[in-house]
């Protein structure tokens, strides 16, 4: 009988779980970087990450930065905390300082002397 | 020697010039556009007549890349190849003029630039792709370059304009680098290294100002029509905002190494100026010459700087003004259209092809082997040649070069692999026959120039090299039909190169491969105009 309730007590925490993954937009990454500027005079707030239609906005001024992002969803979407509150935000409306690039093989570096072999451009000349 | 002289002044006055005149152009171009009023894609719809000519004709851009541009062709994997023009394809069809001939290559630089050729070739870098983490960005890229094509901006006057002063800077460029090659062949205390130095110099400058030169009007109506196809092919307006965001990234990473050419120019430029002018003195004493000299040191380094400046930036308006109008634009037409998840997992499953892994390695062992680590190097270059990659032009050539370095007698095999290829580029000739030059081989030499000649119809920026090697070959017969075509076809600063070819002015560097921009540092880029930074 207490396994029984065990696994209910289980089953009902997963329910709970999917329902707020759901609601969550499926999250697919928790991220590292900030949302560090708004590109927009009001930035929209959505409530999930499928809503078309923004349920609330927010005077882009009025926004205390940076806003650590708490997830991504798989359409770009992005999960902010604002004054206690979880919001979805359009990546469009915002900027972060997520670093885009990877390091390459195409560095800074120019060549202190001039290259004397080889063709232009194949590691060189970025 | 006072023939030589005389460029040498007339290589100044046009860099300056050149560099006045560019500030002229630039001061035209800049002018932050105005929010349309409607999409700028519905008006493109009105305007576009069904069948009308676009700026994709069909033609063989990759055959084209195998002869010009850096000449390592393009990335040969069809996987890659069917991925990347499918999206193109979902792009068109949205478009009204879908039945445009347009295909796009990947090429194996590591830079960000993606560029639209008059042809309708869009070319994406490896470096690009690298970068890009789902399908929706590399449409946010290719949307851009398709509209270019579209809108035929090619053919805009403002773009001949643009390229009409770039061949003035050509002729400019490889004027200076004859007379100066001219000018150390006849006063020996200029050895080739300064010679070099001064090609280089020149070079380094023409490489920021060859790559393209959209108006800012062509990038802003690109960015624009290129958001509509890119919305109306239902991908996600967020991949634009991350994929600008990117090119805000490389733009600053460039821009540190901007500054850092710009030094090395000017230093370069001042150095081997003050060189002339020590050589000239002693080799006759004219006063003349120290006053040429002279000239150079002062005004070259400024007239280099100001033509500099004027191809990356005056022009050109900041990656971030344009991303920051592009924004304002999805928010004024596209606030609520569908936010459908983002293409990664098939982008992540191309990204996993050999091809780029392989790609990776090669650059790395580049890299390494100028650093001096040729073991490291040569790790690396047998890694990219390992598997699918084995006979890849960009690859085999990394590991030509490593093996070359490391002093490999079987250097020489890499090349040969390359001109087994389906597509050798003419840079694999250009190697084998300073290889056979080197040993001695010279008919061996002289019939690669002959295989080179035959399979791209004697591309004009390759004649001043086919003239050089005809003469350090022996085939003194076939030059004149050389310079005769170099009349017809070539440009006039090309045909003064071909002259100078032909007279001995400047002569084959035996061990070395001669780099491109010795021949032309202009041709190959020219016609591969403008991607989304406008330049590298």
């Amino acid at each position: 009988m207490q396994k029984k309730s065990a696994y209910s007590a289980l089953s009902l925490g997963a329910v709970v779980f999917l329902a707020f993954s759901w609601s969550s937009g499926f999250a697919v990454e928790r991220p590292n970087y900030d949302v560090v500027g708004i590109t927009v005079p009001a930035l929209d707030l959505f409530a999930t990450d499928q809503s078309s239609q923004p349920a609330s906005q927010l005077d882009a001024a009025g926004v205390k930065l940076p806003l650590p992002v708490q997830a991504v969803s798989e359409n770009g979407m992005l999960l902010v905390k604002i004054d206690g509150k979880k919001y979805w935000v359009d990546a469009l409306q915002v900027e972060t300082n997520e670093s885009g690039l990877t390091t390459g093989t195409c560095g800074e570096k120019v060549a202190s002397a001039p290259v004397t072999l080889g063709i232009r451009g194949l590691g060189n000349g970025c | 020697m006072r023939r030589n002289l005389s460029r040498l002044v007339i290589s100044g006055l046009a860099l300056v010039g050149f560099a006045l005149s560019q500030t002229a152009i630039a001061a035209d171009k800049k002018e932050k556009p105005k929010l349309p009023e409607r999409p700028v894609l519905e008006d493109f719809r009105k305007e576009a007549k069904p069948g009308q000519p676009c700026g994709g004709t069909g033609a063989d851009s990759a055959r084209r890349q195998s002869i010009e541009g850096v000449a390592y062709g393009v990335v040969i994997d069809p996987a890659l190849d069917i991925f990347l023009n499918e999206i193109k394809d979902r792009l068109l069809k949205v478009s009204p003029l879908p039945g445009c001939a347009i295909k796009v290559h990947v090429i194996p630089q590591e830079h960000f630039a993606a560029a639209a050729a008059a042809d309708g070739g869009i070319f994406l870098p490896m470096g690009l792709l690298r970068d890009l983490k789902n399908e929706d960005e590399i449409a946010a890229v290719l949307a851009h370059e398709v509209a270019h094509v579209l809108k035929n901006h090619h053919k805009s006057d403002s773009f001949l304009k643009s390229q009409q002063s770039m061949l003035k800077f050509g002729g400019m460029a490889m004027g200076a680098f004859s007379a100066v090659q001219q000018f150390s062949g006849t006063a020996p205390p200029i050895d080739g290294q300064t010679s070099l130095n001064i090609a280089e110099a020149v070079y380094a400058v023409s490489e920021n100002v060859i790559a393209p030169n959209w108006t800012s009007g062509q990038e802003d109506e690109a960015d624009l029509l290129g958001a509509d196809l890119f919305i109306a092919a239902g991908y996600n307006k967020a991949a634009i905002g991350s994929m600008m965001a990117k090119l805000e990234d490389w733009e600053k990473k460039i821009a540190k190494r901007e500054v850092a050419q710009e030094k090395f120019v000017q230093a370069s430029m001042q150095a081997n100026s003050m060189a002339m002018v020590g050589a000239a003195s002693s080799a006759m004493t004219a006063p003349s010459a120290a006053s040429v000299g002279g000239l150079m040191a002062r005004l070259a380094p400024s007239a280099i700087s100001s033509i500099a400046k004027s191809g990356k930036g005056e022009d050109h308006r900041p990656v971030s003004e344009r991303k920051a109008d592009v924004i304002q634009y999805l928010g004024a037409f596209y606030r609520t259209s569908p936010r459908p998840a983002l293409g990664a997992a098939q982008w992540d499953k191309q990204r996993g092809l050999p091809v780029f892994s392989r790609y990776t390695s090669a650059s790395k062992a580049r890299q390494l082997m100028e650093s001096g680590q040729l073991d490291q190097a040569a790790k690396l270059a047998m890694e990219g040649i390992s598997g699918p990659t084995a006979n890849h032009t960009y690859t085999r050539l990394a590991m030509y070069e490593v093996a070359k370095r490391q002093g490999r007698p079987d250097a020489a095999t890499h090349i040969d692999a390359i001109l087994r290829g389906p597509q050798p580029p003419i840079a694999g000739y250009r190697y084998a026959a300073a290889d056979a030059i080197k040993t001695g081989s010279l008919p061996v030499a002289a019939s690669f120039v002959d295989e080179a000649n035959r399979r791209y119809d004697t591309p004009v920026s390759f004649i001043p090299e086919a003239i050089r090697l005809y003469q350090q070959t022996g085939n003194i017969e076939k030059i004149q039909p050389l310079l005769a075509r170099c009349q017809m076809k070539g440009d006039k600063a090309t045909y003064a190169v071909c002259q100078s070819a032909a007279t001995g002015g400047a002569p084959v560097q035996t061990g070395q491969p001669q780099q491109p921009a010795a021949t032309n540092p202009m041709q190959g880029i020219l016609g591969i105009p403008g991607g989304f930074l406008g330049r590298r």
